[in-house]
């Protein structure tokens, strides 16, 4: 049982600031074709001039066992949501390696391609492929997904005509019925009344029993605290603690 | 843990047979070139349903709907055919100019078409690139896919168009699959490049417009290839356009201006366009949640 399922290895992610500032996020034309003749590769590849790079993640180290629950915690622009990126693929690593035993389904935001014109039942087997799942597997949990967002009656209609709570439930449920061992989990708990925070929470403690890996990032401190045994603290880009949830919570706090 | 333990690297992210099956993701920073095709292999449903989407989405809330693919080449042919074919009288090989453009249109606007949707795919879709992960080739290909049930409509006005002047095209028409085939290659060579260029330079974003338009008049669409001097031919075909658009005619119509060494050259530009594209494609495709 107590089989590495997640395995970060010094993992650090630059982004460089000529990316990362906005006003030159894209640069005109002219400015390039001043430079193109420099290096025509690297102007292809979106690389103007040299730029600083700045460190979002740096030798980010950790494993996880197969069944646990881990929190991940930090202030805004500590790296948890960069770290979440890299694992769940958006997003490559500039160095490190990460090891990921089985298949992983990241809410890093519930809704990704939902579109508002077209129906609930096409919306949910657009955003299951989005998530990777395919139209058999698709099929297969359809009935879940409808019962668990309870939207049966208004399957046909275009989500833009949907309330946002219904929007929400529906979305969550696509994401929550993605089979898979490896559980990433980003704020999706921010959104949403009471009463669909506590079913969020329920569907991930159903998976943890379930002997899914639940990778949990939250700046919830009671959600972590009730969720994760084990909590990761990140600052500025390392982790600064990694015990037990109580131990790292202290430490964010104190 | 020893049984059913295998190694895949970056390529893969789901195991969409079995989820019990244990399969091992490294994330690396360098991506592998073989897992590419799995890749999208495996995520070709996806594919299907943003095809779906992106077609469904075109005429949704559309009077008249799928109309719009009849109605669209017609009604610009005919207003060619007013301008170049009665005004201008721009000579047509023989034919009657409408067919002659209708033809002419129908090649050009499935290319053109693939290129602009795909091309404008990757930023349109950008909300999807920074929350998910999934090969981002699957966008702009989609985005192509629903091109070719275009081309599929507008070839039944062809040929309806046909039966109405009593022509009966040869057997040249069978060549018409392969024209069609190499319009996609060149297309989807050109689109992997716009897309991903427009990911990092949205002036791709203003400059398609004069691009498709620029490309338009290299291609025989409302003219003739007859009225390009022959020992400039050779060059005008390393446009993949110029040669297929003209291919159409000379399946359907029988025109005569395609010769062998034009579909050589039209071949190798197409195929240059697609192996560069996709090696373009898949230098810079990691950073796009980055950029985008």
């Amino acid at each position: 049982m107590s089989e590495t399922v997640i395995s970060v290895k010094e993992v650090g992610k630059a982004y460089s600031m000529a990316v990362t500032r906005g006003a030159t996020l894209h640069r005109t034309l002219t400015e390039e074709l001043a430079l193109m003749p420099r290096n025509l590769w690297s102007w292809l590849k979106g690389r103007g001039a040299p730029c600083e790079t700045f460190w979002a993640l740096k030798g980010v180290s950790f494993e996880v066992k197969r069944g646990e629950v881990v929190g991940v915690i930090g202030s805004n622009g500590s790296g948890k949501s960069t770290l979440l990126k890299i694992l769940s693929r958006i997003t490559p690593p500039t160095t490190g390696e990460i090891r990921l035993r089985g298949r992983v389904a990241s809410l890093l935001e519930v809704g990704a391609g939902f579109h508002p014109e077209l129906s609930g039942r096409e919306n949910i087997f657009l955003n299951g492929a989005i998530l990777g799942m395919t139209r058999q597997e698709i099929r297969r949990n359809f009935d879940a997904i409808v019962a668990f967002a309870e939207i049966a009656k208004f399957l046909e209609a275009p989500v833009k005509h949907y309330s946002s709570g219904m929007y929400m439930r529906l979305a969550f449920s696509v994401a929550a019925h993605l089979e898979s061992e490896i559980l990433l989990v980003d704020e999706v708990l921010a959104v949403g009344d009471a009463q669909f925070q506590k079913k969020c929470l329920g569907k991930m403690g159903e998976a943890s029993r379930a002997g899914k890996t639940v990778l949990f990032v939250s700046h919830d401190i009671n959600a972590v605290r009730q969720m994760c045994r084990r909590t990761i603290l990140l600052a500025q880009g390392v982790i600064v603690k990694d015990d037990l949830s109580e131990e790292t919570i202290k430490c964010y706090l104190g | 843990m020893g049984k059913g333990y295998f190694k895949i690297k970056s390529g893969d992210k789901f195991m969409s047979e079995q989820v019990t099956t244990e399969a091992e993701i490294v994330i690396e920073p360098q991506l592998r070139v073989e897992h590419i095709f799995r890749d999208i292999w495996r995520f070709r449903d996806l594919l299907w349903i943003l095809a779906e989407r992106d077609v469904r989405l075109r005429y949704k809330q559309t009077v008249i709907g799928v109309a719009w693919i009849v109605l669209q080449p017609l009604l610009a042919s005919l207003i060619f055919a007013l301008i170049f074919g009665v005004f201008a009288r721009i000579p047509s090989d023989g034919q009657p100019y409408l067919l002659f453009v209708l033809c002419g249109m129908t090649a050009w606007n499935f290319f053109s078409s693939i290129l602009q949707r795909a091309g404008n795919s990757l930023v349109g879709n950008g909300f999807l690139i920074t929350k998910v992960y999934f090969p981002r080739a699957i966008i702009p290909l989609a985005a192509g896919l629903g091109s070719l049930v275009d081309l599929i409509v507008s070839l039944t006005v062809v040929f309806g168009a046909l039966t109405l002047y009593h022509i009966c095209p040869g057997w040249r028409v069978l060549a018409l699959p392969l024209f069609c085939i190499m319009l996609i290659v060149a297309a989807v060579g050109a689109s992997l490049w716009l897309s991903a260029l427009m990911v990092y330079y949205r002036d791709f974003m203003h400059a398609m417009p004069f691009i498709l338009q620029i490309w338009m008049y290299i291609t025989p669409v409302v003219y003739a290839a007859s009225l390009v001097p022959a020992e400039w031919i050779i060059y005008f075909s390393l446009n993949p356009a110029f040669v297929f658009v003209e291919g159409f005619r000379w399946a359907i119509l029988g025109s005569n201006v395609l010769t062998w060494p034009m579909v050589m050259v039209g071949t190798a530009s197409s195929i240059f366009l697609l192996v560069s594209g996709v090696i373009y494609f898949y230098s810079v495709e990691r950073n796009f949640a980055d950029v985008v």
